[in-house]
């Protein structure tokens, strides 16, 4: 070892004991989530979430934080370049990006705080504006992180960007909208109107099939064994089309009987049959597409190198968009609304004493039904066995097919659930009011992709926590920063580009991306 | 190093040889008989006269767009019924910009390359109608617009630039002082879609709303191309604006009129333009649009009813459809191409060969020479700067569904000197309510003759329209 002053020897000490080249992730996160909790105090304090007017030591409590981020920093300056000669001298040849990238980012949050401490002071806001941005985000972040999940799905499985997923989502939208206008009765243009004659007929249908002997026939045709012998067989086969029959005739009086007696009820029930055919027959338009897509553009190309998929997204998306273009060049709005949820189309949320915001009723259904959706996806992949042959897949994909996994057909099924999820988002953008056109995709899919990079792309908790996350800095984002409106997809993309560069793998890191679900 | 640096020498020194032989790609005049260059048109006998039209017929402003589009096809009918110009007929040739300054540059490109097109009525987005005039004046063809408003699109100086819609600087004026005088207004929010005609018009906005006393509580710009603006609605709400005025496009304005209401916006009067003044917007927002108001120019200051009638009846009867239920620059777009056709008309000769010459810098000067032309939409004369409207500025209102014009005092017009009362005092106006408009009303224009030396020095400096 070489001959060191007393002040290389002090560095280095500290470098040692702090140990920063292996702790400099938990650095940047401690950094990071500072920073954090330094913004978000300072929106509480100006706000007057903890009371009007802030008193002195919130102030105080809110420079002290500036300053102790800033020792922070310091000290990690301290350890890297303790760190970095260190590894100098022991000439030890492991890459230092990762440690230098760690201490950047942290000064990357430290100025990004205190930029946001002095806008935020400079020109306040009132809480209830702040919570209408949350709500704005939490809406809006819910539709993004369907449609990134696709983009995470089928890159855990096949390692391919699906640039044409925007255009899956935009042809799905329209697949709703045909839906929407074929419900919606010609003269009144209502929606009611229309869904109830689609309830006469989904009702009884539905439970109808509830009433057969789902087990059964489920044991039936997935084993090829007939779950009951001999003579009973034919009882069973015979009772279907009655017991059938039964189910329906049960599910026609219940509707009609809540038509007489509870027409709010009943109300209900055929709002949600209409809006789950709208989405139904939106999710089964994109799930087409995106079959199609799978067969033609990306199947014969599973063994080329990883970029000429990629191409051939680009070109699959704008080829489905001028297709779109030609077949429909009119924008075409959601033009009908359920009287449930427009009349009136918010309801107020009380904030206790900060006053109160108006929430909208298609935004809570919009966030509901995404969160559903969420919920059914993560049930799908972590409890079934098509889960688990999907996590299989993208594990290895010539192994998987050893243990007799048919490859084709997790492939396509994985292309098909990124898809129906993306077609609900298209529906429930429409809901929201949004235009349906051709070029109606694009934004919306470059966003859910930033935010599947964000939340680790390939990692479906990732993905839902990107939408969200991303939802939200859109809607907080440019007024933290004192900056206009339009800046507001300059930070989305410039957050695309930081978690890049500080956390390659993204938020969730890289232990979860490595499972690929 | 050293070789990167040299390299870098090599690719400069060649880009400036190169540059010059830009310049040289410009065709040099000379004139030849007999055949269109940079200096004459040359229509062979038995041929038609071109002019273009550029208009948006998918993107922005579709609807509108094609009304434009129907208003200068149904110019050209009339005059080829009429035996066309000097025994040539005339043929439009339509193009789509997309209300896109990229798009309208290719297609000014292509009307520059085609040396029979003699003008071009156009470009309808004052966004795609800036960048094209850039290349109209290089390749000497006078255009003239129907319906760009911006101020910034005759500010150039260009002399084939012309328009026949009145400018924004009178558009916004008139807008401000209808919100603070009629509606009574002191605290407005302004959103813009930041393009040269959204924003500009906002610009005028403010500036007048802010000499008169009131107070922007916000200028934000939206994106066009998303359609969720509800987070920069929900920042307005807690400084409660009475109006909010948008400058832009029908589509946005609609999607913003119907986000007011679930943000908690409910109580905001919604202004806009002569962009959002469409029956798309109405059929768009629905039953949202209710109590907006939009300014466009007061077609009731139309000079000739009758030949408005007939027109509109042409139209149905051609195109199938009422001209109101597309767009609102028809009449506007048929005065911009007779202004062309009847200037080509002036100065076009037959020569020996039977061929009809038009000389390009005679018809850049015989448009700008235009002097009492009996249009549809007034008497018209263009100025120095290319400004050829007529009529002033208007107000409309969604009542049932349909727009519905409102009465503008005289003295809120552009030109005119509008200044509030000053006796009265700041803490009164601010809670001034709408109901106590007719009163301030009554007072202002009582006054607004005694303080001319006010208003006046600001006004007076810009153009009057017409």
């Amino acid at each position: 070892m070489a001959r060191m002053s007393s002040r290389q020897r002090q560095i280095t000490q500290i470098a040692q004991v702090l140990q920063f080249d292996k702790h400099s992730g938990r650095f940047f996160a401690i950094g990071a989530i500072l920073a954090v909790f330094r913004m978000l105090w300072v929106i509480g304090q100006t706000s007057g979430l903890f009371g009007q007017p802030a008193d002195q030591w919130m102030w105080d409590f809110e420079k002290g934080l500036g300053t102790f981020i800033l020792i922070y920093a310091l000290l990690g300056f301290v350890a890297l370049m303790g760190t970095l000669y260190l590894k100098r001298i022991a000439e030890d040849n492991e890459p230092i990006t990762p440690i230098v990238s760690d201490f950047l980012g942290v000064v990357f949050f430290l100025l990004l705080a205190e930029r946001v401490s002095q806008s935020v002071i400079a020109d306040p806001r009132e809480f209830a504006t702040w919570a209408g941005f949350l709500r704005e985000g939490i809406i809006q972040g819910g539709v993004y992180a369907l449609i990134a999940l696709g983009y995470t799905l089928v890159y855990g499985i096949l390692f391919m960007i699906n640039f044409a997923h925007g255009e899956v989502m935009m042809l799905g939208a329209y697949g709703g909208w045909f839906a929407l206008i074929f419900i919606t009765d010609g003269e009144t243009r209502s929606f009611e109107a229309g869904s109830v004659l689609v309830a006469a007929w989904a009702v009884p249908l539905f439970i109808g099939a509830l009433f057969l002997p789902i087990d059964d026939l489920i044991t039936r045709f997935t084993t090829k064994q007939s779950p009951v012998a001999g003579p009973r067989q034919v009882f069973m086969w015979l009772g279907l089309p009655v017991r059938f029959l039964l189910g329906a005739l049960v599910g026609y009086g219940v509707l009609v009987g809540l038509g007489q007696g509870a027409p709010h009820i009943h109300l209900i029930v055929i709002t949600v049959v209409g809006l789950l055919v709208v989405t139904g027959v939106g999710m089964l338009t994109s799930s087409f597409v995106a079959v199609l897509l799978e067969r033609i553009a990306y199947r014969p190309l599973r063994k080329a190198p990883r970029l000429t998929p990629l191409i051939s997204a680009i070109g699959a998306s704008i080829f489905l968009q001028q297709v779109a273009l030609l077949a429909f060049p009119e924008e075409q709005p959601y033009a009908t609304k359920p009287i449930l949820l427009s009349e009136p189309a918010t309801f107020p949320l009380s904030l206790g004493s900060l006053g109160e915001i108006p929430i909208s009723k298609v935004g809570v259904v919009i966030t509901l039904a995404s969160l559903g959706l969420m919920a059914l996806l993560y049930f799908i992949v972590i409890r079934t066995k098509f889960g688990k042959a999907m996590r299989a897949v993208a594990e290895d994909k010539d192994t998987a097919a050893l243990m007799g996994i048919d490859v084709d057909r997790v492939i396509v099924l994985t292309f098909v659930i990124g898809a129906a999820l993306a077609g609900a988002a298209g529906v429930m953008l429409g809901f929201r009011g949004e235009s349906i056109k051709a070029k109606f995709g694009f934004k919306p899919g470059l966003k859910a992709f930033t935010a599947a990079v964000l939340g680790g792309i390939g990692n479906i908790p990732g993905a839902m926590l990107g939408g969200f996350f991303l939802g939200i800095v859109e809607a907080l984002g440019p007024r933290m920063l004192g900056l206009g409106n339009e800046w507001t997809d300059s930070i989305s993309f410039a957050l695309l580009v930081a978690v890049i560069i500080f956390r390659p793998t993204g938020i969730l890191g890289e232990a979860a991306a490595e499972k690929k679900v | 190093m050293l070789n990167k640096l040299r390299y870098l020498v090599v690719v400069v020194v060649l880009l400036a040889i190169a540059a010059p032989s830009y310049a040289s790609v410009v065709p040099t005049t000379q004139a030849v008989p007999g055949q269109s260059d940079a200096t004459q048109i040359v229509v062979p006998a038995g041929e038609s006269i071109k002019v273009g039209l550029a208009t948006d017929l998918s993107n922005v402003i579709p609807e509108p767009g094609a009304d434009i589009r129907n208003g200068g096809l149904l110019a050209v009918k009339e005059v080829n019924d009429n035996g066309g110009i000097q025994g040539f007929t005339v043929e439009l040739d339509v193009q789509d910009d997309r209300c896109d300054g990229a798009d309208a540059t290719n297609v000014a490109n292509l009307f520059a390359a085609d040396p029979q097109i003699a003008a071009v009525v156009g470009h309808v987005c004052s966004g795609a109608s800036i960048p094209a005039s850039a290349i109209y004046n290089d390749a000497r063809i006078p255009m003239v617009s129907p319906s760009s408003t911006a101020a910034a699109f005759t500010a150039s100086g260009f002399d084939v630039v012309n328009r026949v819609a009145f400018t924004d600087s009178a558009q916004g004026v008139v807008d401000a002082r209808f919100i603070y005088d009629q509606l009574g207004a002191r605290n407005i929010a302004l959103l813009h879609d930041n393009t040269d005609y959204g924003k500009g018009l906002a610009d005028e906005v403010k500036a007048e709303f802010e000499r008169l006393g009131g107070t922007v509580t916000a200028f934000e710009a939206i994106d066009p191309e998303d359609q969720n603006y509800r987070s920069v609605l929900t920042d307005l709400v807690e400084d409660a604006p009475e109006v909010i005025f948008f400058g832009g496009y029908q589509t946005q304005a609609a999607l913003l009129v119907t986000q007011m209401q679930e943000v908690g916006l409910e109580d905001a009067v919604f202004f806009s333009d002569d962009g959002t003044y469409t029956q798309a917007y109405i059929d768009q927002a629905g039953e949202n649009a209710e109590a907006s108001y939009a300014s466009f120019v007061d077609s009731s200051s139309f000079a000739n009813a009758d030949a408005n009638d007939a027109f509109d009846a042409a139209y149905e009867a051609e195109f199938g459809v009422l001209p109101d239920d597309l767009g609102p620059f028809h009449a506007h777009t048929y005065d911009a191409a007779m202004i062309i056709l009847q200037a080509i008309d002036k100065v076009a000769t037959v020569d020996g060969d039977g061929n009809l010459v038009i000389v390009r810098e005679e018809l850049i000067q015989a448009i700008r020479d235009t002097e009492g032309y009996e249009g549809l939409t007034g008497v018209l004369s263009c100025d120095d700067h290319g400004e050829c409207g007529a009529g002033i500025i208007g107000v409309n209102v969604v009542e049932g569904g349909e727009w519905l014009a409102v009465e503008v005092p005289e003295g809120l017009q552009f030109g005119e000197p509008y200044m509030m009362d000053d006796m009265m005092g700041e803490d009164e106006m601010t809670d001034d309510s709408m109901s106590d408009d007719e009163m301030s009303d009554d007072e202002m224009s009582d006054d607004s003759m005694s303080e001319d030396d006010m208003g006046t020095e600001e006004t007076a400096t810009e153009e009057s329209e017409g």
